[in-house]
């Protein structure tokens, strides 16, 4: 049975064990090199191993997100791996309206919303930010004061401020993508950033 | 002039508020304050870098995912197959029933000399009638004790309308005494 598949110089054995899964066929080896939308058709056609590159292509931001939200390392990762369980298995329902970023971000941002509410309100607890080495220590430790106040105040902000003052401020989205992901038309989604800052600015004082 | 609502603000802080609108913005004190605290408050938020987990985790990651996956994969083909065995079982159990049901109930010589038997003696009617009939039922028994309605239903078995109604049609008329009898046996042992 041939599988390879992710990405060269990475585990080629995306092979799930399953009853009753078609082998992959002959053409279809490199999935790597596809792009999404025949990822998923493949995947939906009974292919787990195309899910591999998805995978990868989607599990920075994905993490990202999910960092911002849990603010430490193991709750990001463990949010982000049950996103991408929750896509496989709710690929069939992806019908390509909007792209799979974008609908990986709201499976991330559902996912991080409901099983990151019990954090809801607390100080994250490793977010101490990247360190410039360069940078004199009484200075850096100021930073990641200032730092770790912003991140408290975010995380007590409403759900869907706070989901989307992280996709526009730190992921950069566009407005009418914000808008895709969290349900709701761009004047909604600018009014959500506005009231998101200016609870901020409340918090932050 | 109106001042500016909050999404002409958003459009301000990110430069796209339009020629109009910006001049109110230049005028109006009250609206350059607001935006000028909120781009500090964004400036701010924005100056928070997340530490990136080092290149062996994303493998890791993947691998793991893939695991969960397979797992959750194989757990849910296991409960298939179990559901579909069970199905089976509850199907073959109640096709086991309406077969016998019918079989008994169409005995053409069964009927015949039914008529004549009194309903006192519908207990043994059976076992007279059909040497092998009592391990019939005990088999059919066993079969069907551990079935619940709902697996029934799940199974797709349904009773037509009026089936009851034909089944009955078809009794003789001692079946019918003997009917009555379990029926009223059934009725004041539940205390109904």
């Amino acid at each position: 049975m041939a599988t390879r598949c992710w990405d060269n110089g990475v585990p080629a054995d995306w092979k799930l064990d399953l009853v009753g899964t078609a082998a992959p066929t002959a053409g279809t080896d490199d999935w790597a090199l596809q792009d999404d939308d025949a990822l998923v058709r493949a995947c939906v056609a009974g292919h787990p191993e195309a899910f591999g590159p998805i995978v990868r292509r989607h599990q920075r931001q994905v993490y990202a997100v999910c960092y911002r939200f849990a603010g430490n390392h193991a709750d990001a990762s463990d949010l982000a791996q049950d996103v991408f369980i929750r896509a496989y298995r709710g690929l069939h329902r992806f019908k390509g309206q909007a792209s799979l970023r974008t609908w990986l971000y709201r499976i991330a941002v559902n996912v991080c919303l409901n099983k990151g509410s019990k954090t809801r309100g607390k100080t994250p607890l490793d977010a101490a930010g990247i360190r410039d080495p360069a940078e004199q220590p009484d200075l850096a430790l100021l930073r990641e004061e200032r730092a770790a106040q912003v991140r408290a105040a975010i995380a007590r902000l409403p759900r869907k401020q706070r989901a989307t003052l992280i996709l526009r401020v730190y992921h950069e989205l566009p407005h009418e993508e914000i808008a895709a992901i969290l349900g709701g038309s761009v004047g909604a989604a600018k009014a959500n950033l506005f009231h998101a800052l200016v609870n901020l600015r409340k918090l932050l004082q | 002039m109106k001042h500016l609502t909050p999404t002409e603000i958003v459009d301000l802080l990110e430069g796209k508020l339009t020629d109009a609108r910006l001049n109110h913005a230049d005028e109006c004190p009250a609206c350059r304050k607001e935006v000028e605290e909120l781009r500090h408050v964004l400036l701010r938020s924005a100056d928070t870098s997340v530490s990136e987990p080092s290149p062996l985790f994303w493998d890791h990651f993947a691998a793991r995912v893939r695991e969960e996956i397979g797992a959750g994969e194989r757990a849910r083909s296991k409960r298939f197959a179990w559901l579909g065995a069970r199905h089976a079982v509850t199907a073959g159990a109640v096709t086991a029933v309406l077969i016998l049901v019918v079989a008994v109930l169409n005995a053409p010589e069964r009927r015949e000399q039914a008529t004549d038997v009194p309903a006192a003696a519908g207990a043994d009617l059976l076992a007279r009638e059909a040497p092998h009939a009592e391990e019939a039922w005990a088999a059919v028994r066993a079969a069907a004790e551990d079935v619940r309605p709902e697996d029934v239903h799940e199974a797709g078995i349904v009773a037509r309308p009026g089936s009851a109604d034909r089944a009955i049609d078809d009794l003789t008329e001692a079946e019918r005494r003997e009917l009555l009898q379990l029926l009223e046996h059934e009725l004041k042992g539940s205390g109904a």
